[in-house]
């Protein structure tokens, strides 16, 4: 969940500078917001869920809140004028980063707590929606500075564009950006490869931003800025339009004015042709009070559902008492059935209102007959003396290597290289672990039951194995052939041991255990090779075997 | 008497006891011989016995008499008066001084000799000839002469062993300076009613008792040795299930009372199951490879895009996210990230109401290794399908469960998750930490029902249980739940 830093005092000055820390606090909670606090000063963090972007600012969770608290009801409602900016996208760019849109908000309040809250925002957008820049790139530039009406966006080779970069104190070209500057190092990887490098620049030869990796510093934002240009660019032009109307109707929540500056953006040589942006689409849904009521539980009437969804800044038209049409604001691009029109209902009634129900459904509880079996062997396991160990899943490939001979599954991205790839035994892990603790208490007996990935024959299986392990200053073979004996006996299985060769045992001192006609595992006393490779000074006897559907061959 | 504690006697101290078991009354030194053990040993011995109240013990002073060399001299060749009586008679009862010394008498014993047969009145000297007056046998006119021999015979005698009139021999035969006396302290020793307990009790020590006691009786002879029982005792361990695995199995407990079918799905799987299916589109930030597993090889599975199911993911997919939906990325194999993917898999199967299953199994994801994270950790995922089914009813087995748990307070923050609307994100409250956010519910979007191909309503929820363990069982570093120290596991006390 992505999470942002606000000024309390800031927060409450867009809500109501009245309200009280623990009350804002329980309506934060109540919306989904959870307040935690930084030290002894004026700052929060606060985590918003991952579908509502829009309040990744101050303002747009101000314009929630004042919503539950009845300041302002339904739809908000933003100023749209011509900005006269024509973007006009080239060719060039369709290998690269084919698509831009662009917009403007008018006469914000700028000071140096917004423009924070600004960039924070755009950032925050960049590392989730925007997926690192890769899906979406914004650029914030000063408008006033921007003195043009007409702007190409367009792709360049590398060595073509020069111009000076956000924070940078002399001109550089393009590949120097990459190489040199600190945006340009951390996301290079989304351009290196390509001949030509995107540059959004007027027709006066002003550069905006070389797109996705940063913009230029003459038309930065500053205290000073009150008019914002915006840039997007990316690949996907749904995401960019979306982005757009959520990024514009949340920053005009800053402006005097709520005034939203709309761009013309021509596409000459796609189908698109020409888009006015923002698109700022307020959408449209017919849903019934009878699915809403079914899918929370409740019984509300049509009236009810109108003041609850006016609080979420939804507005309604009753159509008649079980149907209304409800529009959605163009930051809330998460709505998109009747399901998340439900929700706002339930966010609005208050989850801490439903009572909750548990259902009076009639079923019988039933463990898997895995469990069941599982269990009876972990008990006699138990009786036999043995300690239950549980290990990790994921061990070390070269550990694995040393006593499995089936196929191993390696990740293609390990945390740390003693956890890369999946178990197919469970010996491995147990033999580490009589190492750890060979100088404990003797005897060190110890089993498990647990799950393995196997790898064979190009397919991979999920198997049930059972392995027990004695470690001591004497022991052998026969010791553990005990248990192993009289385990089956008790569960009531077949078995036979087949003498066997195996890197990990000794030569005449391991079998393979065939259970009901099925070989399904090993039984011998650990090879002192290994032993001393794993720095281990006392002998251990050891069986592994698979239990998988055995649960199903016990009568 | 009583004896309450037990004493533990001696081996010589039985022994002595032993032989006082008739009743009578010993002298110490009678015992020493009898028992063939030192008399000062014996008295030392006696002293603790009489100190336990074993036996009562009286002083008595005892003579002891040896004969002196000259005594030694006379036993072995006769007193001098005997050796001139046996003279006479050979010689018809008469003989003057001058032959006795004539026949060889030594001339320094004949005063002696003629001093003791004129005071036994048995010879006169008149006019220098000596005349017998009578005679009679040897031991009764010279006793001294047989008591000589005794000592001799014995080396010494004591006055224990003599009678009134052999006392006045033997102080004549002192006075003559053929016998010494020397005085000694005796013990006359009898054994008491706590003696004779002791003796019933007291028998020889025995440590180990053992099958041999045991078939041919002789236990009965031996006392078995008491133990010092407040020593620490040496360590044994139990087998014992591990505290982790005996508290999902409580939980499991809790489902299956509730009506709950366990359910469980593959580690490896493909993306499809994980991901497409619940409606989380392909370049959702939880499938890149920062937040889930992907396997090096194999790295696809098998998916035919003409089922059924794979039609209809894609079709929500586009129609929902708008994008080209990708098999191939579907096709991907991962560890999963999340046991909905056993839920997804489930209901395939299980598609008429009422559905209520759980899954508990471990789930993979890219965390960082510290005290709050690991790669792998157990979730615990539950459903309910079941014709008006509602929102209030998923929040009300939430609570149930965690009742049951024994856990009251709940409390619910509107959540998102891609799978679920509406979603709720819940917190349990313990009373030592507070509120701590636990799991993540909702209702399965229509999305969701439709690529499963499901009719009615379904409720879900999951939660990691590592983390509700940690706060139940007390443990403050999750790596604690995987200990690989054995005497964590063997002195962790199961709950």
């Amino acid at each position: 969940m992505p999470t942002i830093r606000v000024k309390k005092s800031r927060l409450k000055k867009l809500i109501n500078p009245e309200i009280l820390d623990e009350e804002l606090k329980h309506l934060l909670f109540s919306i989904g917001c959870e307040v935690e606090e930084v030290g002894e000063n004026d700052e929060w963090n606060i985590e918003v869920n991952a579908s509502r972007l829009d309040m990744l600012m101050s303002e747009g969770i101000a314009r929630a809140v004042k919503g539950i608290l009845g300041i302002e009801l339904g739809i908000p409602k933003y100023n749209i004028v011509d900005t006269g900016i024509t973007v006009i996208v080239d060719p060039t760019v369709k290998n690269v980063r084919p698509y831009v849109v662009c917009a403007a908000v008018y006469d914000l309040n700028m000071d140096e707590d917004l423009l924070n809250e600004i960039m924070q925002f755009q950032e925050k957008l960049h590392i989730t929606i925007a997926r690192n820049r890769r899906k979406a790139a914004i650029g914030l530039h000063d408008l006033d500075k921007i003195k043009s009406n007409t702007i190409y966006y367009k792709a360049l080779p590398p060595d073509k564009i020069k111009f000076r970069p956000l924070h940078e104190l002399t001109e550089m070209t393009g590949r120097e950006i990459l190489e040199k500057t600190e945006k340009g190092k951390e996301y290079a990887h989304l351009l290196i490869d390509k001949p030509l490098y995107p540059l959004l620049v007027t027709s006066t030869g002003i550069v905006l931003s070389m797109p996705p990796i940063i913009n230029s510093d003459y038309t930065k934002i500053e205290t000073s800025t009150r008019n914002i240009f915006i840039d997007i660019t990316g690949s996907d032009i749904n995401t960019l339009i979306k982005l757009l109307d959520i990024l514009v109707t949340t920053l005009a929540e800053a402006s005097k004015t709520r005034k939203i500056g709309l761009v013309r953006v021509e596409y000459p040589h796609s189908e698109i042709e020409v888009l006015k942006l923002p698109k700022l689409e307020y959408t449209k849904m017919v849903v019934t009070v009878k699915g809403l009521n079914s899918i929370i539980g409740l019984n509300l009437d049509v009236n009810d559902i109108v003041k609850l969804l006016r609080k979420m800044r939804l507005e309604c038209r009753v159509l008649d008492k079980d149907k209304l049409e409800v529009t959605i604001p163009p930051y809330r691009h998460d709505i998109i059935g009747e399901v998340d029109i439900a929700e706002d209902v339930a966010i609005a009634y208050g989850y801490h209102n439903l009572t909750p129900e548990p259902p009076t459904i009639y079923t019988i509880g039933r463990e898997l007959p895995k469990t069941t079996f599982t269990r009876l062997i972990r008990e006699l396991m138990v009786g036999f003396g043995f300690q239950e160990v549980v290990t990790y899943m994921l061990v070390s490939r070269r550990l694995q290597e040393l006593i499995v001979d089936t196929g191993i599954l390696e990740l293609e991205n390990p945390v740390v290289e003693y956890m890369d790839s999946i178990r197919a035994s469970l010996l491995p892990s147990h033999i580490v672990f009589a190492a750890e603790n060979q100088y404990k208490e003797h005897p060190i007996k110890i089993f498990e039951v647990g799950d393995v990935v196997v790898y064979k024959d190009d397919m991979v299986y999920t198997e049930t194995h059972l392995a027990a392990l004695i470690l001591s200053y004497k022991v052998g073979f026969e010791d553990i052939h005990a248990v192993l004996h009289m385990l089956l006996k008790n569960l009531g299985l077949k078995y036979k041991l087949k003498p066997y060769e195996h890197k990990a045992f000794i030569k005449g001192r391991t079998a393979i255990v065939v259970i009901e006609g099925e070989e399904r595992g090993i039984i011998g006393e650990v090879n002192p090779e290994l032993l001393e490779k794993l720095k281990i000074v006392y002998p251990i006897a050891a069986f592994e075997i698979n239990l998988t559907n055995l649960w199903q061959r016990r009568g | 008497m009583e004896v309450n504690e037990v004493v533990s006697l001696t081996e010589n101290e039985l022994k002595i006891l032993g032989t006082l078991k008739d009743g009578k009354a010993y002298r110490a030194s009678e015992i020493a011989g009898k028992l063939n053990i030192p008399l000062p040993t014996v008295m030392a011995v006696i002293e603790s016995l009489r100190v336990k109240n074993a036996v009562k013990a009286n002083r008595v002073e005892v003579k002891e008499y040896k004969l002196t060399s000259e005594g030694v001299e006379y036993a072995k060749k006769g007193l001098p008066e005997l050796r001139l009586y046996k003279l006479l008679i050979e010689c018809g009862k008469q003989l003057s001084i001058r032959e006795i010394i004539e026949r060889g008498f030594p001339k320094k014993e004949l005063s002696i000799a003629l001093k003791w047969l004129r005071e036994k009145k048995l010879a006169i000297v008149h006019g220098g000839v000596v005349k017998l007056l009578r005679e009679g046998r040897l031991e009764q006119l010279f006793p001294e002469q047989s008591i000589l021999n005794r000592i001799l015979s014995k080396g010494v005698i004591t006055s224990t062993s003599i009678t009134a009139s052999e006392e006045d021999i033997i102080n004549t035969l002192k006075s003559r300076g053929l016998v010494e006396e020397k005085i000694l302290v005796d013990l006359i020793i009898e054994i008491t009613a706590t003696g004779k307990l002791f003796l019933e009790r007291a028998k020889p020590v025995l440590s180990v008792l053992t099958h041999e006691h045991l078939v041919s009786g002789t236990w009965r002879k031996y006392r078995l040795k008491p133990y010092n029982i407040s020593a620490e005792p040496p360590r044994v361990y139990p087998g014992k299930k591990h505290f982790y695995l005996e508290f999902i199995d409580y939980i499991k407990k809790i489902l299956l009372s509730m009506g709950f079918e366990e359910a469980e799905g593959p580690y490896v799987d493909m993306e499809f199951w994980n991901f497409d299916i619940l409606f989380q589109a392909q370049d959702h930030p939880a499938r890149e490879i920062h937040d889930t597993f992907w396997i090096k090889k194999p790295k696809y599975g098998i998916l035919d895009e003409n089922l059924d199911i794979v039609r209809r993911v894609k079709e929500v997919h586009e129609k929902g996210w708008k994008y080209k939906w990708d098999i191939n990325i579907a096709r991907r194999f991962i560890l999963r990230t999340q046991t909905t993917q056993v839920s997804a898999r489930y209901l395939v199967t299980h598609r008429e109401p009422p559905v209520k299953m759980f899954a508990i199994g471990k789930v993979f994801r890219p965390d960082q290794i510290d005290a709050k994270h690991l790669p792998e950790f157990y979730q615990f995922d539950g459903i309910v399908m079941d014709r008006n089914l509602t929102f209030r009813n998923l929040l009300g087995i939430i609570v149930e469960f965690f009742k049951q748990l024994g856990i009251e307070k709940v409390m619910f923050k509107p959540g998102y998750f891609p799978f679920t609307e509406p979603s709720v994100e819940g917190y349990i409250y313990h009373p030592k930490i507070g509120w701590v956010e636990c799991f993540g519910a909702g209702m399965f979007r229509p999305e969701v029902l439709k690529a499963l191909g499901l009719k009615y309503p379904v409720a879900a929820w999951g939660m990691g249980l590592d983390r509700i363990a940690m706060i139940l069982l007390g443990i403050n570093d999750i790596r604690m739940l995987y200990s690989k120290d054995i005497d964590y596991l063997r002195n962790m006390s199961l709950r």
